[in-house]
This record gives structure tokens, sequence and C-alpha cells, in this order.
């Protein structure tokens, strides 16, 4: 295999290896796993591509996504092999214009791009979907966040401080990928929500803001729970109350039982969720309620306006079930000038 | 020495950079068709309406015409840039906050 990366010959030493990479700008501050020929090799195979093969160019810098650069970027994150249909999948889906990259790479916002995966991948792959999935503690979630997160730094040139000038950063921009918890809940999964099959493998990408956890162990109905995850969707001074876009609601699996008991589902939870997240305009500060009415023109004509949905409409709430036992489930604020896509991995999996 | 090993580059390569021209820039504002875009950013729309009455008490300028960008965040949209184009002789754009 032919791969037309510049070599750079490094001491073997992990510690001056990181120094390496550091001084250059690759790294994120961890340890690095060595992007050999022969690891990157083994990484361009399992893509099933070639390694010349362009997906895209990534903003700021416009860097080619080329297989082999995905390959370097995983190899270094320290992925295996197997996992590169994720990646590959994911930086396809970044460039559907309904993302909108350039201002999701460029923004002072606080954004991490998280990967959601459907599908038989994630077992095949062990891709965490259950207890602290966004958390530590499992290599497939880890290194496929952390991959993408070089591929957005070191082929787009999204360098921290540098380029990337988000004003505080994200946690989640170290990692950020977890699986969907399709097995705790009788509804379809996103993806066949979006009209992709059960039986395949996909990839949602997301721009997302900080999370808001919800607690709520008290209500013993449905509609109590739904009634604390509207009121942590109503920030007044979040992207989606001044720009609308999408929003993510994660229902943990308990809180799922008790919905799915009372009856409800998918479109009536966003249909609720929607009416009862509008933030009320007393809570906006007045000029920057101004300025949500300067955006949303469509939604600000009346002058009557009592209150603001957070996102564009009722579709715009990206729901899924993910995570463990608990009474918990989350809200997750975007970039609000964004909207995730979902793409189906062209790979197939057995779970 | 002590042991090495080769590692290959992740950096993305660009795409080959291309000398553009800026466009002529007029070289008297008299007679000339000024173009004012807003980026959406708050106060911009005070900037340019200020720069107007500025500069048109002291120029003899042809037209003043206000542009509206969909959103700080999102890309310019091409058929703005063309009615911009078509209108104007130069266009000032404000980027405040």
């Amino acid at each position: 295999m032919k791969l037309a990366s510049t070599r750079h010959e490094v001491a073997e030493s992990p510690l001056e290896l990181l120094e390496y990479v550091m001084e250059r700008g690759w790294g994120d501050g961890l340890p690095v796993i060595p992007p050999t020929e022969e690891r990157v090799a083994a990484m361009v195979e399992a893509s099933g591509r070639p390694p010349e093969e362009s997906r895209g160019r990534i903003p700021h810098l416009f860097g080619d996504a080329t297989i082999e650069k995905i390959a370097v970027n995983a190899a270094m994150a320290g992925c295996e092999p197997e996992y590169m249909p994720v990646l590959v999948t994911a930086v396809d889906a970044i460039f559907d214009p309904i993302y909108n990259l350039p201002g999701v790479q460029g923004t002072t916002n606080c954004i991490a791009q998280l990967i959601v995966v459907h599908g038989p991948a994630r077992g095949a792959l062990g891709i965490n979907c259950r207890e602290n999935l966004f958390g530590q503690g499992w290599r497939a979630n880890a290194t496929i966040g952390r991959a993408f997160r070089f591929i957005l730094q070191n082929i787009g040139g999204a360098k921290p401080g540098d380029t990337d000038r988000s004003t505080f950063g994200h946690q989640g921009k170290f990692s950020s990928c977890i699986g969907e918890n399709e097995e705790a809940s009788p509804w379809p999964p996103l993806h066949v929500e979006r009209g992709l099959e059960r039986s395949d493998s996909a990839v949602t990408v997301i721009a997302v803001d900080p999370h808001i956890m919800v607690n709520d162990a008290a209500s013993t109905d449905g509609e109590g729970v739904l009634q604390s995850i509207a009121s942590s969707m109503m920030q007044a001074g979040s992207n989606n109350a001044l720009f609308g876009g999408e929003m993510v609601v994660v229902l943990g699996p308990e809180h799922v039982d008790m919905l799915v008991r009372d009856g409800w589902d998918p479109p009536r939870i966003r249909a609720f969720l929607y009416e009862r997240g509008r933030v009320p305009t007393f809570l906006f500060a007045p000029a920057n309620l101004e300025r949500a009415r300067g955006r949303r023109d469509d939604l600000m004509a009346q002058e009557d306006l009592q209150s603001v949905p957070v996102v564009d409409d009722v579709d715009s709430i990206c729901l899924f079930v993910a995570g463990g036992l608990g009474k918990h489930s989350l809200v997750i604020p975007t970039f609000g000038n964004t909207h995730s896509v979902t793409r189906k991995m062209d790979f197939s999996f057995t779970d | 020495m002590a042991k090495t090993l080769v590692i290959l580059d992740p950096s993305g390569i660009p795409p080959p950079m291309e000398k553009v021209r800026p466009a002529a820039r007029p070289a008297l504002l008299e007679g000339v068709r000024l173009g004012l875009l807003d980026n959406t950013k708050p106060n911009s729309d005070k900037l340019l309406r200020r720069l107007e009455e500025r500069l048109s008490g002291k120029y003899p300028i042809a037209s003043f015409t206000h542009y509206r960008k969909g959103g700080s965040a999102l890309p310019l949209e091409e058929d703005l840039i063309d009615r911009m184009s078509a209108e104007c002789d130069f266009v000032v754009n404000a980027v405040p906050d």
C-alpha cells in the first residue's frame, strides 16, 4: 500500500513522542499512539477504501480528508482498525450543508461534535450505550471521539487557541462518541425514524453545547418526567432560544419505562416538549429578545409574543434513548445554527 | 542514539493557494454606489447607520443600500453576493458584537 503522508523520524520513547506531537500542534495533551506506516495501513485496509480517496475538504484550512489522513489521526488516537467506517461516515456527514461546518469550526461558542452510533456496529465495535456512556472507560467511545477531534483539528486546521477560538472550549472536545441504547425502548431508534433499516449501522453527528442533566426521581408518571425535561430546555440565554435550530433530548431508560407504560411515543413526546419547552419572553434580557426577533422573523412577527420555541419546529427535537439505570435524562442544547445529520455506514457489521 | 520509529504526518494538505487580485477600489467616493452589509451580530446595524450618516454629510455618494446576511454563523448567500455585485461599487461589512 502506497501512503503519501510526510514521514517523521521520532524517538521511540512515549514521552518524547508526546513532546514531538504537542510541539507541532497535532495533539490534545494526552499521550498518543505512534501512527506508524504499518498501523496506518491496517486502518486504511479496514476502511475498505483506497488511501488517496478524498471524502471532502474540512474548514478552516480546507485540508483534504483522504482515507489515509483519517487513518493517521485514528491511529494516533488509539483506534482499532475496525472503527474506521464510523469515522469515515462521520466525516461524510459533517459536509451536509445543514450541519453548517464552517460555522461550527469557527465559532467562539462551546461546541463539541458528538458522534452517535446506531445499529449493529455498536455491539460489533464495543461502543457503550449504557452507564457512563459520555464518560471514560470504553476504548471505542474514547478513541473514536478523540480521533474525530484530531481530524477536525489536524485536517481541518481548527487549532485550539489559534484558529479554534472557542471562548471556553468543551470537555467533549477531548472525545464525544456514544451509542444509542436501542434495546431500552420499544420505539424505533433514531436512524430508523430517519428512514434507515434497523439492521443498518449508522452515525449521527451533532454540534452540541454542554449538557444539562435532568434529575427527576420524584415523578411517578410520564408527563411529570416530560415537564422536568421541558423546563430544562427553557434557557433564555441559549443558542437555541436565540436562533432555533435543533436540540437534543436523551431519555434515560428508567424515564423511558414510565413513558412507555403511560402510552407516550416519540412523536407525542416531541409535541409536548416543543410546547412546554418554550421560553417565556419575560425571561429574556430585552436586547437579547430583540436579537432573537431579528433572527427568527417567521416566529417573531407576532406582536403579542409570549414565548419563544427553542427549536425550528417540532421535528427539530433530536430524541433518542441512551444511558443506564437512574431516574435521569439529558437535554443537550446545540449551536443553534445547525442540524444533526444521520448517515448510513457503507459497511456491514455482525453484532 | 536512542531507538527511533517513523510516523506519518496527520496534517491535512490544504488546496494549492491561488493568488487573487483584490477588486479595484474607487479612487473617489463621488458618485459611487455604496453597499452596507449587516452580518446580524448585535449592533452591526447601528454601526452601519452611523457610517451612512457620517459619510452622507461629507461625500457626494450616489446611493446607500443596506443588506443583511441570514446569520453571522452562516455562509453569505450566493444570491446576496450577486445582488451586491450588481447594485454596488463597493461594500462595507460590519462585524461587531
